[in-house]
């Protein structure tokens, strides 16, 4: 098999996706850089959106070559392919423009002092008013807890600029509050919306199955599952490639935000993970019961066992980023050996999910197969198989469910507790002891993922398509696994001490999790019933 | 007598009706996750985990414990007067209730000596050998109630 691209089409469908989830993350750094006053963050983002909108060339050039590569194949309408083409156009103009702003930005705070004359104390003022010009911190008490919050070593460098953009304020006001960064930011919401939707109008070209509709009581699956998985698997993949990439720049360039920026999405990736893998399991029975031509249950198979592989890949990378967010809190830094280590699970797992993406890809991509690709043949060879048979008999079974029931009581006493100190409940306590404790809810979390997995092989089909209570419950999971994941990263809720009440922030997040939790029991208790 | 509970018509309710025995085992669920969840959170921090938690400050977990038990009764209540003969005629269901009775007790006079002994435990830094025993206990207990229980949902096929 062939993971490099050597044709236009494969070439096509593997960038394709990366502006949409690209263009997601740096909203989500730019954010965060913001808002801990952190100029580095802000430029690197600013840089990222350079670089996706010049993946548009690329993008831009494959897609033309492969749609005159399908033009005379009868499975690729023309009409789909030219409406993909405009929507896609518009995208990648629209991005241009927005990596065009972000260019010009770059160039006045950053790039054109640098290049031109300006070197040793000047160039730090000149950065310190770089980030006055476009971005005053609008609260610079806030940026200040944000800064002792992540670190000594980041404290220092906010000082420094908190002083110069005190000064700088006034400067900035005269501006108005039409900046150039809140064109960037229209341009880019746009680009994002845009790309959605010529991603959306691409999958109509090749993914026909997508239009099925068999509706066989307790054989068919809806194809909407399918959809689903398409849609999802880029959440992990795409994602963890950009979450690789602001780690390694963290690393190199020692800064706290990105840092923890990108360990926070290593741990979205692992919770992405979960409904991922579900509505791929989905998605298997929906190809394969009945049958579709063309689709083959051996390569289906062989996706799901590398998938498998995948999932402990991104829970170990999550689970430990999650760890070493969580000792950073009470530490005040992180620890350098288990962030290499980090690194070395995150590299290891994009290895495997690569070669898990690839091998979704052969599914059903008739037209990037080379003669010598060999696609598996046996339906019931692999890994995921022989478990499938070894879950069915109750004596592997019924432990695995124990270990679950376990794992719940960890999970719901946890979250209980915590909603009971943050209602006021519980009020002798500070919180940074039911941050602490948080470690349990987390190893309930992860007994749970794993068991829960084990469980599913036993019965997929029933769980996943029969049971009504099952898809609620996966989306229930990942909303209180966000919520608990909020609890542990806050700093201001880390701050309550003994006696005082939490914020109200905390308070909703409080009730989302203990809704959400309590949710997924009755889903999961429900499941046998419904 | 188990007849008799059998034919009432809120057994019957129980057994037929598409909610009702449904309804029973989640809030049994759910009441299982705060008694076991809640036991291993003071027991845990009794053996030295989590120690931002003071001690004293444990006492206020208790009531929880209580009203989750009592829904525990309730709901479990409800489930085995449903079918009272089969879950009699169950090893792992009389184990069960046997482990309940013991379970209770335990937690009560775990309750006492946490209530007399925190304060002395806090100004140690050290939780006393009997502190110990009764979390080792009441751990094992509470554990092995929710392994039956999860095994009484088979009735007697494994």
């Amino acid at each position: 098999m062939h993971v490099i691209p050597q044709s236009w089409s494969h070439l096509h469908i593997l960038i394709g996706v990366f502006p949409t989830f690209g263009l997601l993350i740096v909203f989500g750094f730019y954010f965060a850089g913001r808002r801990a006053g952190d100029e580095f963050t802000q430029r690197i983002c600013r840089i990222l959106l350079v670089l996706l909108a010049l993946l548009g060339i690329p993008i831009y050039v494959s897609g033309i070559a492969s749609a005159a590569d399908l033009a005379g194949n009868p499975r690729y309408s023309p009409d789909a392919i030219s409406t993909h083409y405009f929507w896609g156009l518009a995208a990648i103009g629209v991005l241009a423009i927005a990596g065009l702003i972000a260019f010009v930005e770059l160039w006045r705070t950053w790039l054109g002092r640098r290049l031109f004359s300006l070197s040793g104390p000047a160039l730090a003022h000149a950065t310190a008013a770089g980030s006055s010009y476009a971005n005053v911190p609008e609260n610079t008490s806030s940026a200040m807890v944000a800064a002792e919050a992540a670190g000594p070593s980041y404290s220092a460098r906010a000082a420094q600029s908190r002083g110069v953009s005190g000064y700088r304020r006034i400067s900035a006001k005269h501006l108005g509050t039409w900046n150039s960064s809140s064109l960037l930011a229209g341009f880019a919401i746009i680009a994002l919306a845009l790309t959605v939707v010529a991603s959306e109008l691409g999958f109509p070209i090749n993914h026909h199955e997508l239009e099925l509709a068999v509706t066989i009581p307790d054989i068919s699956t809806p194809q909407a599952w399918s959809h689903a998985h398409l849609i999802l698997n880029h959440v992990p993949t795409a994602g963890f490639v950009f979450a690789l990439a602001f780690y390694v720049t963290a690393l190199v360039a020692n800064n706290d935000v990105l840092k923890r920026g990108s360990l926070v999405l290593f741990v979205i990736c692992g919770i992405a993970g979960v409904p991922t893998y579900v509505a791929g399991t989905a998605a298997m029975w929906a190809l394969t019961q009945p049958t579709i031509p063309e689709i083959s249950k051996a390569v289906i198979n062989s996706h799901r066992d590398m998938a498998l592989w995948s999932l402990f890949g991104l829970a170990f990378t999550g689970a430990t980023s999650w760890i070493e967010l969580w000792r950073a809190r009470s530490r005040g830094q992180f620890s350098q050996r288990s962030l290499n280590l980090i690194l070395l699970f995150a590299i290891v797992t994009l290895a495997i999910m690569t070669e898990t993406g690839h091998r979704g890809g052969l599914i059903n991509h008739p037209e990037i197969r080379l003669a010598t690709d060999i696609l598996p043949t046996d339906a019931n060879a692999g890994f995921s198989m022989s478990l499938e048979t070894l879950m069915k008999d109750m004596i592997w079974f019924v432990p695995w469910q124990i270990v679950h029931f376990f794992g719940y009581c960890l999970i719901f006493g946890t979250v209980f507790a915590v909603t009971l100190r943050v209602f006021g409940f519980w009020k002798s306590i500070p919180f940074a002891a039911m941050h602490q404790l948080l470690l349990l809810g987390f190893i309930g979390v992860v007994m749970n993922v794993v068991s829960g997995m084990m469980m599913m092989f036993a019965d997929s089909y029933r769980y996943v398509v029969s049971d009504t209570t099952f898809a609620p419950k996966i989306a229930l999971i990942t909303i209180g696994t966000i919520a608990v994941l909020w609890f542990s990263l806050s700093a201001r809720l880390w701050k309550v001490k003994a006696g005082e009440n939490a914020p109200r922030g905390a308070k909703w997040a409080g009730a989302v999790a203990l809704v959400a939790w309590a949710g997924v029991i009755v889903c999961g208790r429900l499941l046998a019933f419904l | 007598m188990l007849e008799w509970l059998e034919n009432t018509s809120f057994a019957a309710w129980v057994r037929e009706d598409v909610w009702g025995w449904p309804v029973a085992l989640t809030l049994h669920a759910l009441g299982t996750a705060l008694v076991v969840g809640f036991i291993l959170i003071i027991g845990l921090r009794l053996l030295g985990f989590f120690r931002m938690i003071p001690v004293t400050s444990l006492s206020r977990l208790f009531p929880v414990i209580w009203a989750a038990l009592l829904l525990q009764f309730l709901s479990g209540f409800t489930l085995w007067m449903s079918k009272p003969a089969r879950y009699v005629a169950d090893g792992a269901f009389m184990l069960k209730i046997a482990l309940i009775v013991v379970g209770i007790i335990l937690t009560l006079q775990f309750y006492r000596t946490v209530n007399h002994e925190a304060g002395s435990w806090e100004a140690q830094g050290t939780v006393s050998a009997r502190g110990v025993r009764f979390v080792a206990a009441a751990l094992l207990v509470w554990g092995s109630v929710l392994i039956a229980g999860r095994l009484t949902g088979y009735l007697g096929s494994i």
